[in-house]
């Protein structure tokens, strides 16, 4: 198996997007959890310090009583905690604190959020505390937490599927003009070999006769090379269709430009031509692509026809028909004669190199042209279908 | 000895033809499959050069069919395709040798050389009959030392028996290989020739009668 460079170049594509998306998408939900969470904490936490403001007010009020501060309302799931460190005497209210050292501030102990503050009150010092269990909190925040990490692993993966995906598509056009240069390359490299070999043959025997009657390998060179020009243009030109510029084309008039060009050809063999315009046919293509597919087309109804036989050219809205006597085309081999190379029968001039319908179907192709081919014992009938 | 050309490319197929020509070998050319077999089907060859790319029926086809029909006349394949499974393919439907274009005119003269020789009972290029030598690549006669001077068509005569060592020549297969259809040789124009081939070696005993069905070397 050939090493495909677009497989390694989609992988690569694929595992740039999906890093840079994943890693995006990780910075995107680690920011959603950071900022939620410090959302939830920030309003407990306000709670809280209002609790312990009250509560200081309270303290600080002399008039107040200290054992009248279990009488405080504050929310059922907070708790409240107030250390005499004078006395060493603990006040608490819903929960006890297990605080030993003194912080002012917000911490988080254990599950629970703790707010504390020392106020002095005479020559007393009191630490307050107010707490709030969050473990509830906690969970959910555990909860978002796996579900963003899920979220962010099972988008990526779908990302990593969809770049997959999408990077054939982003390459296609690529790859189409690879693989056309490709093949081009390997039909020159092909189809030069055997005029290569008649050339270096002619040249051997050339050079055994001594330079002697050489008429003839000399002859059998120079026809080789035309044959090797002409065989370099068409693949050329195969290698190029579509790449070209479009623009719209009167086929009527291109039909009947390739008649005249061809005419002496058709003179040559006194061939009658029919000329049946139905339509104007207008397509929207490349001028110098439309010539090559029906002077191709007409050229070979000129070359497989009878002396003194007939063609008949039919162009409709949506088909141009070309029709020409001539031997029937054995319907095994109809669509052999679209194949490179391919030649009917051997009794082969050296005009043309076997390429006129290989183009033609090349063209076809591209401009998703439909080409028939009806054989009825008469008449062998081209149908280009736009 | 003599070769059939299959090759569609006309300009090749006439400067092999003359190649071989020059090379001493006797060539008939066919430009498609379907004339091929009926060429091989007609007469008798010593070597079948056969090119892949053919109209009507490829070479793999061609080859395929002889080798079915029991034909183990030597072939050696030509193509312009590099690919070693085209190649395997070849030597699997029965090709002996292959050759891709554009080769070497030395190289294919050495593979048809090296074939024909693989197909005949002499293996060795310089043959040793009695005080006479015989060099089959250099195509040339010696006796005492001494470069005897022969014709192509004796030359073919010598070599077919050479080949053919110990085994009975017929005029048939003496016609087929040293002579051109267009030539009608009998079984006259043979006897003569051999006659000829007897004086120019100076020795009578070489070539053997027999009787009725044609020649041998011992």
């Amino acid at each position: 198996m050939k090493f495909d460079p677009f497989l390694k170049a989609r992988f690569k594509i694929t595992i740039l997007i999906s890093f840079i998306s994943t890693l995006i998408l990780s910075a995107f939900s680690g920011s959603i959890y950071y900022f939620y969470r410090e959302q939830l904490l920030y309003e407990n936490a306000d709670e809280l310090k209002s609790i312990v403001f009250e509560v200081s007010k309270a303290v600080e009020n002399p008039a107040v009583d200290m054992s009248l501060i279990k009488t405080i309302k504050i929310p059922r799931d907070t708790y409240l905690c107030i250390y005499n460190y004078e006395a060493k005497i603990v006040l608490y209210k819903n929960k006890m604190c297990n605080i030993k050292e003194f912080f002012s501030g917000f911490k988080i102990h254990g599950n629970d959020l703790i707010f504390g503050t020392a106020i002095k009150k005479g020559d007393t010092l009191y630490y307050i505390y107010a707490g709030k269990d969050l473990s509830k909190l906690l969970a959910s925040l555990e909860k978002l937490k796996l579900i963003l990490f899920y979220m962010t692993f099972l988008i990526s993966f779908g990302i990593l599927v969809f770049s997959f995906i999408i990077s054939k598509r982003i390459l296609s056009p690529i790859k189409e003009t690879f693989e056309k240069q490709e093949r081009f390359t390997q039909n020159v490299s092909h189809d030069l070999r055997t005029p290569l070999t008649v050339i270096s043959t002619n040249l051997y025997v050339i050079k055994q006769k001594n330079f002697q009657n050489i008429k003839q390998n000399i002859e059998n060179i120079s026809k080789t090379v035309d044959y090797m020009k002409n065989l370099v243009n068409d693949l050329l030109f195969i290698s190029q269709i579509g790449e070209k510029e479009k623009k719209p084309v009167n086929i009527n008039e291109i039909i009947k430009k390739q008649l005249s060009i061809l005419s002496p050809k058709i003179e040559e063999k006194n061939l009658g031509v029919i000329l049946k315009e139905e339509e104007q046919v207008i397509v929207e293509a490349n001028q110098g692509d439309m010539e090559k597919l029906f002077s191709n087309l007409l050229e070979n109804a000129i070359k497989y026809n009878y002396p003194n036989g007939e063609i008949i050219i039919t162009i409709k809205k949506k088909t141009v028909s070309i029709k020409n006597t001539g031997k029937p085309i054995d319907k095994e081999n109809v669509n052999k004669i679209f194949e490179r190379f391919y030649r009917e029968d051997n009794s082969r001039s050296s005009e043309g190199c076997g390429l006129g319908l290989a183009i033609v179907k090349e063209i076809a192709d591209h401009y998703n042209f439909k080409i028939k081919v009806k054989v009825d014992g008469v008449y062998n009938e081209f149908i280009v279908r736009f | 000895m003599k070769i059939l050309v299959v090759e569609d490319n006309k300009e090749l197929n006439n400067t092999l033809k003359e190649i071989l020509e020059l090379n001493g070998y006797l060539v008939d050319t066919v430009y498609d499959g379907e004339q091929a077999l009926e060429y091989i089907d007609a007469f008798d060859y010593d070597l079948i050069i056969l090119d892949i790319m053919l109209p009507k029926i490829d070479g793999f086809q061609v080859c395929k069919i002889i080798r079915e029909k029991g034909i183990n006349t030597p072939v050696l394949m030509l193509t312009a395709k590099d690919a070693v499974a085209d190649r395997v393919k070849g030597l699997d439907i029965g090709a002996d040798d292959y050759l891709v274009k554009p080769f070497d005119i030395e190289e294919l003269l050495a593979r048809v050389r090296a074939l024909i020789r693989r197909a005949s009972v002499e293996k060795s290029n310089i043959v040793k009959i009695g005080d006479i030598t015989v060099d089959l690549e250099k195509r040339e006669v010696y006796k005492d030392g001494k470069s005897l001077m022969i014709t192509p068509k004796l030359f073919c005569i010598l070599e077919q028996l050479i080949r053919n060592r110990g085994k009975v020549v017929s005029y048939e297969s003496l016609m087929n290989k040293c002579w051109d259809i267009t030539d009608y040789p009998s079984r006259e124009t043979v006897r003569a020739n051999i006659k000829l081939l007897r004086k120019i070696l100076q020795d009578k005993d070489i070539i053997h009668n027999v009787s009725g069905v044609g020649y041998k070397i011992e």
